[in-house]
């Protein structure tokens, strides 16, 4: 609690910004049930394309359910998939950037021609790709954006990795008798990790807007599980009639896309130990 | 006394070691045949230009030579241990407990990311299992001992918030936090300005006059040597050419090589005559010239000197390794 007491939330104000947005994203998430005033599965086919009104604060869609509860059960979908697939990403790059830089050689040279393979695929491609051969469900999405993440995360963890490793309190480490593996934690890991943290917050804006879009081009969330992607999706159609079909998960997915930025570029500015104070 | 001072046990002996990077008709013998001695609460003085090998003298003996060398004959003991025939395993867990090392840039020999505290603690959570509570009350008990103010709050802090000679002081806690039996100090003072390497050297001392420990004291500068070190090895070009006490080396210095460094440095009682600089540069490991390896340079060279040099006896303890010692007489 010291540290909040601390804390200048004025100078990090794009990060409080940001922490506010990610955080209004994770509250609404785990509260779901609780919060919305409607189940997102219901349909009223008496209320169907609803403008907002006092009973629907944001209308209703072309099967007659709330879509403010839909936005709200989705993010659960966002949240979930991007946790899922950032982690994945970042305990498999770390594993294998780290590995490579450590042993150096034929090991090295495998495991980074092995992640520019990946690399050079575009992500969304990727995707398509890795859903069309595991087949689409929701878990498979999570897996196929993990494994888009992998080689930035291992060449991130790569570089840094390298890079500590030349520094001269390494070879100050081995003069005070430590071994590989506490090099590997104690010395290397604090100077890997801060990179990865903000990689991570960064990856995460991008795993809802990839959920998003596998979604909307229906190989993520089906239906009738909310997603924002497959909301928009059906949203498309009623341009015209219905747009707050369209612009509430649009909203709702550019300023969660836009707090984990926010949060990702705050965390790399306060985290410098060098801008510590 | 001095005959005392050679009987009392040695913390470390060096003999005939030599070290050479890589393989076959392409190795470069960077150490040759080097023999050192460290009595226990001795300061020893190695001195020799940049490329004399020292510093890869003092990592064999820290058993952390880089890729592609080894020690190719000789034997290291510390006090008594033969540390060449042990396993990596067991150097290791005696690197940072009985020998520490005092690394000649402390800022960047201290990692960013951690608190000067936990890091001078660190030594004694690895070696001795204390836990890091009891690590770091000790640590700010070292810290205080080498004369950092504000101890408690300074073991808070990050490696970049200190001063230069405040982060050679943390390094030297460090090396002291278990105690060992040898330190050594590969150019500690080098990237100091002189009062804070003044400060540096007292603290030094007085370890070596509160804990009995001996110290390895690999330098380029002369100054820092007479004022510090009991007893001196001047290296040049992997192999030891004059050895003595600190005084005799200064009063009677016995090799052409000793001499030129002593005439290339300048000092405030000295004629205002401008230094004198050793012609030429340091030899590269093969193209060593045959016997003395200093003839190449030497002014007072003579043909013979292509001969294997031998020790020769100036005074108590003091050896040359130039041939030419007794005609020459230390004159310089």
């Amino acid at each position: 609690m010291n540290f909040l007491s601390k804390f200048n939330w004025i100078r990090h104000g794009l990060l409080t910004i940001g922490i506010m947005i990610v955080g209004t994203v994770i509250v609404a998430a785990l509260t779901a049930p609780i919060i919305s005033p409607y189940s997102p599965y219901d349909l009223d086919v008496t209320m169907m394309l609803q403008a907002p009104s006092a009973d629907h604060w944001l209308g209703t869609d072309e099967l007659g359910r709330d879509v403010l509860s839909r936005t709200i059960f989705a993010s659960q979908i966002s949240i979930q998939v991007a946790l899922v697939a950032v982690s994945v990403g970042v305990i498999g790059g770390t594993i294998i950037g780290v590995l490579a830089a450590y042993f150096g050689g034929v090991t090295d040279l495998i495991l980074m021609r092995l992640m520019e393979l990946l690399f050079s695929f575009p992500a969304i491609l990727l995707a398509i790709v890795l859903m069309a051969s595991l087949g689409t469900s929701i878990l498979n999405a999570m897996i196929a954006i993990g494994i888009i993440f992998i080689p930035g995360f291992a060449r991130l963890a790569r570089a840094t990795t390298v890079e500590a490793m030349q520094q001269q309190y390494i070879e100050a480490a081995r003069s005070v008798g430590m071994s590989h593996s506490r090099i590997l934690i104690i010395e290397i890991m604090p100077n890997v990790i801060t990179p990865l943290l903000v990689e991570a917050a960064v990856a995460f804006a991008y795993a809802v807007l990839l959920e998003s879009a596998l979604s909307f081009l229906g190989l993520g969330a089906q239906p009738p599980e909310p997603s924002w992607g497959n909301m928009l999706n059906t949203g498309r159609g009623f341009m015209a009639q219905a747009p707050w079909l369209s612009i509430m998960p649009g909203m709702a997915l550019f300023f969660c896309v836009l707090g984990f930025n926010l949060l990702g570029d705050g965390l790399r500015d306060m985290l410098d130990p060098h801008l510590r104070d | 006394m001095k005959i005392e001072a050679n009987k009392r046990s040695s913390t470390l002996e060096i003999e005939n070691l030599s070290v050479a990077f890589g393989q076959g008709s392409k190795s470069a013998v960077v150490v040759d045949n080097i023999s050192l001695k460290i009595g226990k609460g001795e300061i020893v003085g190695l001195i020799g230009e940049s490329g004399s090998g020292k510093t890869v003298a003092s990592l064999a003996v820290l058993g952390m030579l880089p890729r592609g060398a080894k020690v190719v004959q000789g034997s290291i003991k510390l006090t008594n241990d033969p540390l060449l025939e042990r396993t990596d395993d067991y150097r290791r867990s005696i690197r940072g407990d009985r020998i520490a090392l005092i690394p000649q840039d402390a800022l960047r020999s201290l990692n960013p990311t951690g608190k000067v505290g936990y890091q001078v603690g660190e030594p004694l959570n690895l070696h001795r299992s204390a836990s890091w509570a009891f690590a770091r009350s000790k640590a700010i008990e070292l810290l205080r001992s080498v004369n950092l103010s504000d101890p408690e709050l300074r073991s808070e802090e990050y490696p970049h918030q200190f001063s230069g000679g405040m982060q050679q002081r943390a390094m030297i806690a460090m090396g002291l936090s278990t105690e060992p039996e040898l330190l050594i100090a590969d150019e500690p003072t080098t990237a100091l300005d002189v009062t804070v390497q003044a400060q540096v050297l007292d603290l030094l001392r007085a370890v070596r006059d509160q804990h009995d420990t001996s110290i390895l004291f690999i330098t380029h500068d002369l100054g820092v040597v007479a004022n510090l070190c009991d007893r001196v090895y001047v290296m040049y070009s992997g192999a030891i050419v004059e050895e003595g006490p600190v005084d005799q080396i200064f009063s009677n210095p016995s090799h052409p090589y000793t001499q030129g460094l002593l005439d290339a440095t300048p000092r405030i009682h000295g004629a205002m005559t401008g230094l004198t600089p050793i012609p030429g540069q340091i030899p590269l490991p093969n193209k060593r010239p045959v016997g003395c390896r200093f003839s190449d340079r030497c002014l007072f060279a003579l043909p013979q000197c292509a001969s294997t040099p031998k020790p020769i006896t100036v005074g108590d303890n003091h050896i040359s390794y130039c041939l030419r010692v007794k005609e020459l007489g230390g004159s310089s």
